[in-house]
């Protein structure tokens, strides 16, 4: 490598702070008022709606897997009985999966789509607005149940009939869980179409498709999926609720009606689901993971197809999940499976690949980037094995089953979710979180997880099956099922320091800067928490790291091809796009005084 | 425009040939129609996006070399806050539960849909 001679005051690396001015010159985006709140249109202050909601129902979805772990503790039956059992589990069930899991992938839609794109706010914000509210009533609706006659829906999260019919879920909980799964359906929808007109109309000039954040085509191709699996599964509820309501036949075999299409229409829905899940956290780690190695993401475009090809895939795979029925093509379906795994295969590889070289770095995002692979990983490899109908008709509605989806569905989202938490918590309110506290929940959350879920294999692979509240003291069960429990009361314990953290840290005054970590895209180049509509000032975007080139931007050898001369043209002609800082090598000249925003209003007197 | 709408080509081309594989192995009605389905919906984006396109040309997010001076002007008008999402939510809401719990909350749900929705239009800024 040739060094290139320059003199040494050029060699300084720029900071995002130079530009948009000391933390808190800005005023944050976000609503005062509670009035404010009810009413706001803004892609932020929904965004961090979206995330309170959706982790104030991972608590009362934990709650209810709290009685479910109590339940199972020993055999017999101690704490509810069998029905309510059912109700729990299926609470339990549609409150992660509906509202907890992929609300939560809207929340980084909402929150950092705009921001990553250089766009202002989302494309159509007051439908943004609607699809929260939609949201929030829908998972209220599913709640009430509990307290109506008869109880919630206890019929699994899929409600398959004839059981979720008029005879087999007389009571007004299911019709009320069907309610619930038909609003919060819409709202994803509308926010679907919400993020692709987004991504497609609203990018920054330069901000080509392939430069965009991989969380953005993340987001972009879930939102694809869920434009094709939501209606399905909201046109599959309406005719149950049909069925249930109105006296049609859509799902009564004795009526030649037919259960296999509800069930057909239903994983058309559910398997997307699960990639539209688990996508966005893909794109979280991918975020994470290159910041804290100090590399560029190796295999932007690979990631992208993979990415793709997951999508593609996923959308015909779906009755994997029916291979018991015996109605099913076997071959077609286990070699789309099985194919799948080539994709997610490259993902991984690109994440290690990010990795190899690295100066990696152990802060609280990466630690739970790497939780992230090590449940994914561990997921993945039970899910090729269920892939094959031959094991699948043995481990099939067994614990088998129930600790492959707690791998990839409820691992992969927890884990990556708080390396979300704790990489963007300083972009939306302006502090850290304490690495100590972050270091200690991470292992606790390691350990608890890992003890709750990997002892379900064995449960599984021994025959106990899924969705019952007692169990014979036979092969194991009784021993495994206290392993798995005990794992339950550490992964709640492990919650703690981090509420801990949380309280501690908005106690403290707003001092992180806008890029403490030193990151790569778009959302770090204005101040945090951003002020209304996001950016007041934007740096030129010739590579998918803006950030890491407006820092590096007087080594030419170092920012990507066009950086300079992006520079040196805004000098030029247009200074209306410089900073504050004037771009220059002299290092003394003080900040434009005339172009400083106002600190009470954010408006720029120029 | 161009690698949205190539995007978006790709989709309906790949639900029209795995569709056409579904059928020939399986022959099931229900997927294949929901596969066929798709298909549609990736033409319905690819033709708007192609459309688009042929109309407006390329735009400064697609070049390369764009910088933030080659789109200048008002880039658009941004709604401000305003309750009628809140309440188009609570009147969709009672819609779909009132017909589980009866037409009392059903003819209350499409009322609040009815005059939220004309207050919708007219609350352009406020």
């Amino acid at each position: 490598m040739t060094t290139i001679e320059r003199p040494d005051e050029d060699q300084r690396l720029y900071s995002v702070d130079d530009f948009v001015g000391p933390p808190g010159t800005l005023p944050s985006g976000l609503p005062r008022t509670l009035v404010g709140w009810l009413t706001t249109t803004d892609h932020k202050a929904l965004g961090v709606l979206y995330a309170i909601t959706s982790l104030v129902f991972l608590a009362i979805g934990g709650a209810l897997a709290g009685i479910i772990r109590t339940e199972l503790a020993e055999p017999g039956l101690q704490v509810v009985d069998e029905a309510t059992y059912n109700s729990v589990f299926t609470i339990h069930g549609s409150v992660m999966v509906y509202l907890f899991a992929v609300p939560f992938g809207f929340a980084l839609a909402n929150y950092l789509i705009p921001l990553q794109i250089g766009a202002p706010d989302l494309a159509f914000p007051r439908l943004n607005a609607l699809s929260y509210w939609l949201y929030v009533f829908g998972g209220a609706i599913m709640l009430l149940g509990f307290v109506t006659d008869g109880g919630a829906a206890g019929f699994g999260w899929f409600a398959y009939p004839p059981l979720s019919g008029p005879i087999g879920s007389p009571g007004l909980g299911a019709d009320l869980w069907i309610v619930s799964i038909i609003l919060t359906g819409t709202s994803g929808t509308l926010t679907a179409v919400n993020v692709i007109s987004t991504i497609t109309m609203m990018r920054a000039p330069g901000m080509t498709m392939f430069r965009m954040p991989i969380l953005c085509w993340n987001l972009f191709l879930t939102s694809f999926m869920v434009l094709l699996a939501f209606p399905v599964l909201t046109g599959a509820l309406i005719m149950l609720e049909a069925d249930r309501r109105f006296g049609t036949d859509f799902f009564d075999p004795t009526q030649g009606g037919s259960p296999i299409l509800y069930q057909h229409l239903f994983w058309f829905f559910g398997h997307p689901e699960v990639y539209i899940v688990a996508l966005p956290f893909f794109g979280v780690v991918t975020e994470v993971i290159p910041v804290f190695s100090r590399r560029p993401i190796f295999g932007y475009k690979g990631l992208v197809l993979a990415t793709l090809t997951i999508a593609a895939l996923s959308t015909s795979v779906w009755a994997h999940h029916m291979f018991v029925t015996g109605q099913v093509v076997l071959p077609f379906f286990a070699a789309t499976s099985f194919l799948i795994a080539v994709p997610t295969g490259v993902k991984v590889f690109n994440w290690i690949g990010t990795m190899w070289g690295g100066s990696i770095s152990f802060e609280p995002p990466m630690l739970f980037a790497i939780g992230f692979l090590v449940t994914f990983i561990a997921g993945g490899l039970t899910g090729v094995m269920l892939a094959s109908p031959t094991l699948d008709f043995h481990l099939s509605d067994s614990y088998f089953v129930v600790a492959h989806l707690h791998y990839v569905m409820g691992g992969t989202v927890i884990f990556a979710l708080f390396a979300a938490i704790y990489f963007w918590w300083p972009k939306v309110t302006g502090r850290m979180l304490s690495k100590r506290l972050a270091t200690v929940h991470f292992w606790l959350m390691m350990v608890g997880f890992n003890l709750t879920f990997f002892v379900m294999h064995f449960l599984g692979r021994d025959g106990m099956a899924r969705r019952v509240a007692d169990y014979e003291p036979v092969d194991g069960f009784e021993r495994w099922n206290l392993v798995s429990s005990i794992g339950m009361v550490v992964l709640t314990v492990s919650f703690l320091p981090f509420v801990v953290n949380v309280v501690w840290s908005l106690r403290q005054p707003p001092t992180a800067g806008a890029d403490p970590w030193e990151a790569n895209s778009l959302e770090w180049a204005t101040s945090s928490p951003p002020p209304e509509h996001n950016f007041t000032w934007l740096p030129p975007i010739r590579s998918e790291r803006p950030v890491f080139d407006l820092r590096w931007m007087n080594h030419e050898d170092v920012s990507a091809t066009g950086t300079t001369e992006a520079w040196t043209a805004r000098s030029d002609h247009d200074s209306r796009w410089l900073p504050l800082h004037p771009f220059t090598d002299d290092h003394d000249v003080e900040p434009r005084a005339d172009s400083r925003p106002d600190a009470d209003t954010g408006a720029t007197t120029t | 425009m161009k690698l949205e709408t190539i995007l978006w080509i790709g989709v309906t081309a790949y639900f029209t040939l795995i569709g056409a594989l579904y059928w020939a192995v399986g022959g099931d009605p229900t997927g294949t129609s929901l596969l066929l389905m798709a298909t549609g919906l990736g033409g319905l984006v690819a033709g708007w996006s192609w459309d688009w396109r042929r109309r407006h040309g390329e735009r400064p997010e697609d070049r390369v070399d764009a910088d933030a001076s080659d789109e200048t002007g008002v880039v658009g008008v941004y709604p401000t806050a305003s309750l009628r999402p809140l309440a188009l939510a609570l009147g969709m809401t009672a819609t779909v539960l009132g017909v589980v719990l009866g037409s009392w909350m059903l003819i209350a749900g499409v009322a609040i849909i009815a005059s939220q929705l004309a207050l919708l239009v007219r609350d352009t800024d406020g």
